[in-house]
C-alpha cells in the first residue's frame, strides 16, 4: 500500500501534498484535547500493523488498519496516518519522503470516507448492524486505498484497471481481515467504551479514572 | 503558534538528517557479477521473493542494457558487454520501485566475452622475438582463469552478503518501539500545548 520513491510524476506529488495538507488542516482543526490519546493509539495501531503480513500469493501485502483509523477519528484519521506514515518512512523506509502526501492520501481518505458511510450504522443500530459497519468500514477503507494505488500509477502513465486490479486482487485477503478485525473492535468498544465511537453513554456508569 | 512553529522545527530537522539515506525500500534489489553475469535478486522487506518485476539495467549514459522479469525466486540474470557503471532498477507491482548502484569496479569489464574451456595456460614462447606482442594473449586468459576460480570462491560470500542485507531490511525491535515511543511523545506534546493554551 506504500507507493515508493520515484514512481510518481512531481505534479502527483505535489498534489498529493496538497490534498495531503488541506486534510490534515481539517483534521487538527476538529481536534480536541481529550481525543489525542485515540489518536495516538490508532496512530500506534496502524504504524504497527504495516509491520503484519498477510500472505497473498505473488506479492507482498500487510495490514493497514485505516477503517478503524477512520470510524473512530473521523477527520482526525489525518493527523493519525500521516504520523504514522512520516515515521515509517523514516524508520523503515517503507515509502518515503517525497510520495508521503500521496500516501496520506490513498490511506486517510478511505479512512474518512468509511466514517461518513458506515459510522451511522455504527453508532444507532443493534450490535449486529454495528458489527456489519465495522465490517464494511474495514473492508471498503482497504478496498478504496487499493483504488487510489491504482488512480495514482495510471496518473503517471500506467493502465489504470490494470494497475488498480492487481492492487485490490492482492488485498482481498486484506480487506477481509480488517473487515474482520474491525467489526470485532467496534462491539467491543460499543460494550466497554461507547463514547469512543461518539455514542452517548446514556444511564451509564462512566468509569472516568 | 508556538507549537506550530516547533513542530516545523522538528519536521524540517528530521527532514535534513534523512535526505542523504537511500529512500524507497519495501522492496528490495541486490546485484553482483559473477561468472560473466550479472546476478540480480529481488525481494520484499519480509523476505518474500518478488516475483515476475521488471529489472531494468541502464549504463552510464542512462541507455538501457538489459530488461528483463524476476523469475520465481525473485532471480534475473543478465550479462553485458563492457558494463561499466550500472543502474539497476527494480519495478515490482503496486507502486513498489527500488534501484541499485553497481560501479564497474564491482564487474570485470567484458564479461560478456565467451570463455574458452581450454584456455591457453602453457606458459607463451616468445616467437616474434616482440616482446610485448608474446604476452598479449596470455595477459586476457589469465584474467579470465582468475575469475573464474574467484567467482567460485566469491559465490557463497556473496549469497551469505544476500542473507545479511535481508535481516538488516527487516524493522528491527528497537525501531519498532522507536516509532511508538516518537507517537507517545508527539501526542504528549500536542496535549501540553493545548493544555497551556486552553488550561485543561
Amino acid at each position: 500500500m506504500h507507493i515508493s520513491e520515484g514512481v510518481l510524476s512531481p505534479q502527483l506529488l505535489a498534489g498529493g501534498a496538497v490534498l495531503a495538507s488541506a486534510g490534515l488542516a481539517i483534521g487538527m482543526r476538529q481536534l480536541k484535547a481529550e481525543k489525542i490519546p485515540q489518536v495516538a493509539v490508532l496512530s500506534s495501531a496502524f504504524f504497527v500493523g504495516s509491520l503484519i503480513h498477510v500472505p497473498a500469493g505473488p506479492v507482498s501485502v500487510h495490514l493497514v488498519l485505516n477503517g478503524i483509523n477512520g470510524l473512530i477519528l473521523g477527520w482526525a484519521a489525518f493527523p493519525s496516518i500521516f504520523v504514522a506514515l512520516t515515521l515509517q518512512a523514516l524508520l523503515f523506509q517503507f515509502g518515503g519522503l517525497t510520495v508521503l502526501g500521496v500516501n496520506t492520501v490513498v490511506m486517510a481518505f478511505p479512512a474518512v470516507l468509511s466514517y461518513y458511510v458506515f459510522g451511522r450504522l455504527v453508532r444507532r443500530g443493534s450490535k449486529l448492524t454495528a458489527w456489519a459497519g465495522g465490517f464494511g468500514a474495514g473492508f471498503v477503507s482497504v478496498a478504496v486505498g487499493a483504488c487510489l494505488v491504482g488512480l495514482s500509477l495510471a496518473l503517471t502513465g500506467k493502465n489504470f484497471y490494470q494497475a488498480a486490479m492487481v492492487a485490490v486482487a492482492a488485498h482481498i485477503p486484506v480487506m477481509i481481515i480488517e473487515g474482520i478485525i474491525t467489526g470485532f473492535c467496534v462491539t467491543f468498544l460499543r460494550r466497554v467504551r461507547p463514547e469512543i465511537l461518539g455514542i452517548k453513554a446514556e444511564s451509564r456508569e462512566e468509569d472516568r479514572r | 503558534m508556538n507549537r506550530w512553529m516547533a513542530a516545523a522545527a522538528l519536521c524540517t530537522a528530521l527532514f535534513f538528517l534523512t535526505v542523504g539515506q537511500a529512500l524507497a525500500h519495501k522492496v528490495n534489489i541486490y546485484a553482483y557479477e559473477e561468472g560473466g553475469k550479472i546476478h540480480t535478486e529481488s525481494y520484499f522487506v519480509d523476505g518474500t521473493p518478488s516475483r515476475d518485476s521488471r529489472v531494468t539495467a541502464y549504463d552510464k549514459n542512462g541507455k538501457v542494457v538489459a530488461e528483463g522479469r524476476t523469475d520465481d525466486d525473485g532471480v534475473f540474470v543478465f550479462s553485458v558487454e563492457h558494463p561499466g557503471d550500472l543502474r539497476i532498477v527494480l519495478e515490482a507491482s503496486m507502486g513498489h520501485r527500488n534501484e541499485i548502484l553497481l560501479p564497474a569496479a564491482d564487474t570485470v569489464s567484458g564479461v560478456a566475452e565467451p570463455i574458452p574451456e581450454q584456455g591457453k595456460n602453457a606458459p607463451v614462447t616468445n616467437d616474434s622475438g616482440v616482446p610485448g606482442a608474446a604476452s598479449a594473449p596470455q595477459g586476457p586468459s589469465l584474467d579470465k582463469a582468475i575469475d573464474r576460480a574467484l567467482a567460485r570462491r566469491l559465490g557463497p560470500i556473496q549469497e551469505s552478503i544476500i542473507n545479511i542485507q535481508r535481516a538488516m531490511e527487516k524493522p528491527s525491535l528497537s525501531q519498532i518501539l522507536g516509532g511508538l515511543g516518537y507517537i507517545i511523545g508527539i501526542a504528549g506534546a500536542f496535549l501540553w500545548g493545548m493544555s497551556r493554551k486552553k488550561g485543561i
